[in-house]
């Protein structure tokens, strides 16, 4: 028996290096002996060719939705076809034969069979000359003929792209859905995974030599709440069988630093850093207590209102758009925490002026060029759907249509944008003030498809048609559907955002094109977190309590020597094993050189007061694209710009000012050793604790400074001096713009 | 396998192959069996039943062909050549009998002629193995259909990143060698992880059908 099992186990080595074309011949022959040697050998043999072969045909021969949709039409008509229309029919494949077609490279398999049909046409073709007395023989070479081309496997055989095949049985059998797995319900699918993935797993990870046991690590942890400990089962059984270990828990530096970065938008003083590196508290206990403290703190409403305004509007200031009012009702959004529907309700049906109402200001901003932006950016921010593109075609990859496009666009019809000037009764300026207005109109929506016919579409959403009376207004119904609960999209297009923003890689990517055609990496993960956030009642908070005090998020963002391949980077599908580091946007960088460099005494930032200071600043990373779509480009992470203005900009010369009251003056102030000085300049710039090599680094810099300097205020100055460099390297390192 | 009517004549299936000599062939093989070689039928185009059954055979015949020649490329030559005289001699197809029985034993002359080719090639399997092969395959038709079924089923399976790996892996012109310098990986650890997931699916398939047994 333990015979037959290394002969099984040699057996897969040589068919896997036959798989791989890499067999010599001498394993040619051995692998002919073992198959011939045993009954069970070859039955092996050929199960395991066979599901090689099935993988090959199955999944080479996927078309193109183009050619199939060609070829089942042609093969129902070739179903009734009269010998006259086979003439018709074969003298079209011909032609269609001729036309080399790039988008049928993969279709090889199918041209073996279209090889025969066109030989099928030629010989029905052939009946036709046969009937008018023509030699029969000739046909059957021009049969031959037609049929060689397609023999060389090389670009000959492209050739014959277009030809026509019955396209009804060949597709059942041959097509696999790769890219649509089935999602169960949730409460279900993690048994099905589970029950099919157990003993595969097992086998899978004794042979890569490595197992991943999930359970005692996520109670080392302490997933007190079922969501938590959903949240990394998922995660765990995602990585069982692959040899992948998760990396090692985040030290306290890294881990704050980045919870300070992803919930309120900035990096930790280094007051706060020192009380939590100290804190004598269970990790978990302390962990636990800085994520609630965050969210209540004030700058979690600042960060969420900036991201949100970002991404409804933009970062470029116009004069057209009431940024202003929009950051003042998200403020109040996120200030009471208000239910996720509940704010997307407030936008979409917005009314009204934006003095009035800051809600309006999203609409306001995008229904410029008949309304198409505010269509398809409501549906890629809120649905996480791209559908721009199916303003003038079906999409290519989605199940979106043309018609969808139009019967989405549609609910904005009845509104339009009145701009007046108004006097502000503060200010006693003038200033230009748009409203939404909402007409009573019953239009629907003309637009031209493909063929250049004139189409109408009236407001139709997920297949929910709507009264199309004038009396009725469109995009209220509009938010009511997409925010009622019934419909996963909301909720799911948030959380695989609010996924993107914490982990650095959401369940698809990118994150608002989700679809049929781009499989979630955990789709039982994303549908479950969905499901719970809408029975949360939307509770954006609760979602990032979730995500936060999850074992996963713990994680450092190092590899460890297991998880090299867990790397998105690299086009790898995430597999979360680690927390992929991410580049600070503007507004984080700019907050956090305010912070970095906040002298000691004053305790509070006025962040109202640097909010218009620091959108002028924004101005210089980005650029407003004027397109109809409404595009803007911020040329801002990892840039040579930013790597420029860090060094030179203005900001940072004022956070290395040596002038009264400023951070570093207050630092010298302080009666402490230079070693604690160079500490503390570690903790303000990157939140941890100055490495040996740093600290030996620096004591040269400030020893040579202040050897070359006279005795007295001069050598004081120098120490000052040294000081300035130590903490412009800080500010300038890789380190500090990275949220780890 | 006897209700086919060409089985039991290897020489005229073969020469019927090479299309210069295709008029000759004809003749002789009236001369040889005159009683069925021309039926009233060969006016007619070919059937609807039978341009069915050729579609449906395609994939299994492919897979006949590859377990005795083990090259994909191979395969798909042999596959082409056998189609052509599939459509050639359809008219020989007695309705209602085996099809796929009928095409195995056009593509076993065809499978023949392409390792006469290659007879130089020392990578070529044994004559003997070819034919054990061959047997076998046959042999389990039903069941390996029936395994790849259910294959489908475990693919969906797979981890979304596995799938994605096969995927990659299984598309047209692609190797494992390429796919790892797609996604810059080391050749070997993706080598290791393919063999990880076809063994996971094959496990998976026998699982499965030990399941339905009981």
């Amino acid at each position: 028996m333990t015979e037959f099992n290394e002969n099984n186990q040699e057996l897969d080595v040589l068919l896997e290096a036959m798989c791989e074309n890499n067999l010599t011949s001498a394993q040619v022959a051995r692998l002919e002996q073992l198959v011939l040697g045993e009954p069970a050998m070859m039955r092996r043999y050929l199960e395991y060719i066979d599901l090689h072969g099935s993988l090959l045909w199955d999944v080479g021969v996927v078309a193109s939705q183009y050619t199939d949709s060609f070829m089942e039409s042609i093969s129902d008509e070739y179903e009734s076809m009269s010998s006259e229309e086979t003439k018709k029919v074969c003298s079209a494949t011909v032609s269609a034969s001729a036309t080399p077609h790039a988008a049928n490279r993969r279709s090889r398999h199918r041209l073996v069979i279209n090889a025969g049909i066109a030989a099928v046409c030629m010989i029905g073709g052939a009946f036709l000359l046969f009937n008018r007395n023509t030699d029969r023989e000739s046909a059957l070479e021009m049969a031959n003929r037609t049929a060689i081309p397609s023999q060389g496997n090389g670009a000959s055989s492209e050739l014959n792209g277009g030809l026509p095949v019955r396209g009804n049985t060949s597709r059942k059998l041959q097509r696999i859905e790769l890219d649509h797995p089935k999602v169960d319900s949730a409460s279900t699918s993690d048994l099905a995974v589970n029950s099919s993935g157990d003993s595969d797993d097992n086998v899978a990870s004794s042979i890569d030599g490595s197992s991943f046991d999930g359970s005692a690590l996520a109670s080392r942890f302490g997933a007190s709440d079922q969501m938590v400990a959903f949240i990394d089962d998922q995660i765990a059984s995602g990585l069982e069988g692959s040899g992948v270990r998760p990396s090692e828990i985040a030290d306290d530096s890294e881990w704050l630093r980045r919870v300070y970065l992803d919930i309120v938008g900035h990096i930790p003083s280094s007051g706060l850093v020192l009380e939590f590196l100290n804190d004598p508290r269970l990790q978990r206990e302390k962990r636990e207590a800085v994520v609630e403290r965050l969210l209540d703190d004030p700058a979690f409403v600042r960060n969420w209102t900036t991201i949100w305004t970002n991404l409804l509007i933009g970062r470029s200031l116009s004069p057209d758009v009431d940024r202003p009012a929009l950051q003042k009702f998200l403020r109040d959004s996120f200030a009471h925490n208000r239910p996720w529907n509940e704010v997307v309700y407030d936008i979409v049906a917005a009314e009204g002026s934006t003095r009035e109402n800051g809600a309006a200001a999203f609409l306001v901003a995008h229904m410029n060029n008949q309304a198409v932006p505010a269509t398809a950016i409501t549906a890629r921010i809120f649905l996480g759907t791209q559908v721009q593109c199916t303003q003038c075609h079906d999409h290519p990859f989605n199940d979106w249509k043309q018609d969808q496009f139009w019967e989405l666009k549609s609910f904005f019809k009845q509104t339009t944008v009145v701009r007046k000037e108004l006097v502000n009764p503060q200010t006693g300026e003038t200033e230009r003030i748009a409203r939404l207005q909402v007409n009573p109109v019953g239009d629907p929506e003309f637009y031209e498809n493909r063929r250049g016919l004139m189409k109408v579409a009236y407001p139709v959403f997920d297949g929910v048609n709507v009264d199309r009376s004038e009396a009725v207004n469109r995009r209220q119904e509009l938010a009511k559907l997409m925010t009622d609960g019934s419909r996963p999209q909301l909720a799911m297009s948030l959380v695989n955002r609010m996924w993107q923003h914490f982990f650095g890689k959401g369940f698809t990517s990118p994150v608002d094109d989700m679809g049929p055609h781009n499989t979630p990496t955990h789709p039982e993960l994303l549908e479950r977190l969905s499901q719970e956030f809408v029975n949360s009642g939307y509770d954006m908070k609760k979602l990032i309590r979730w995500i936060c005090l999850s074992e996963a998020y713990q994680r450092s963002s190092q590899f460890n020597d297991t998880n090299l391949s867990d790397n998105p980077e690299a086009g790898l599908p995430p597999m979360f094993s680690r927390v992929y580091p991410k580049s600070m946007t503007a507004e984080q960088l700019y907050d956090s050189l305010v912070v970095a460099t906040r002298p000691q005494n004053q305790k509070r930032i006025s962040w109202a007061a640097d909010e218009p200071l620091r959108d002028q600043w924004m101005q210089q990373f980005v650029t407003n694209m004027n397109t109809d779509e409404n595009n803007e480009m911020s040329n801002f992470e990892g840039t040579v710009s930013l790597a420029l203005l860090m060094m030179n900009s203005e900001m940072i010369s004022k956070s290395l000012s040596l002038d009264r009251g400023s951070y570093l003056s207050e630092l010298l102030k302080k009666r402490m050793t230079e070693q604690e000085r160079l500490r503390l300049l570690c903790v303000s710039a990157l939140s941890r604790e100055p490495t040996q090599k740093e600290m030996e680094l620096w004591r040269k810099i400030i020893v040579d400074r202040v050897a070359d300097s006279q005795v007295g205020d001069d050598r004081q100055l120098a120490m000052a001096q040294g000081l300035q460099d130590v903490f412009w390297a800080y500010l300038n390192s890789n380190e500090f713009v990275i949220i780890p | 396998m006897t209700t086919v009517a060409d089985t039991s004549g290897p020489e005229s299936s073969i020469i019927l192959g090479s299309e210069s000599s295709g008029s000759d062939s004809r003749s002789r093989k009236k001369s040889a069996n005159g009683d069925r070689s021309a039926p009233p039928r060969r006016e007619m185009p070919p059937s609807s039943e039978f341009v069915q059954e050729f579609t449906k055979c395609q994939r299994r015949l492919y897979l006949h062909i590859l377990s005795q020649v083990g090259s994909p490329v191979d395969a798909e030559e042999i596959l082409q050549e056998t189609n052509v005289i599939i459509w050639k001699k359809y008219q020989q197809f007695v309705p209602g009998s085996h099809f796929l029985a009928w095409v195995c034993q056009i593509s076993h002359y065809e499978i023949l002629k392409h390792r006469e080719r290659r007879r130089k090639d020392r990578h070529q399997f044994s004559s003997e193995f070819v034919s054990a092969v061959a047997r076998e395959s046959r042999q389990m038709q039903d069941e390996l259909e029936h395994r790849r079924g259910i294959m489908l089923e475990c693919i969906e399976n797979l981890r979304s990143a596995d799938r994605e790996l096969i995927k990659n892996r299984y598309a047209t012109g692609e190797n494992g060698k390429s796919v790892a310098a797609k996604f810059g990986r080391p050749v070997n650890a993706v080598y290791q992880s393919l063999s990880r997931i076809r063994r996971t699916l094959l496990d998976c398939i026998s699982r499965r059908i030990a399941a339905e047994s009981h």
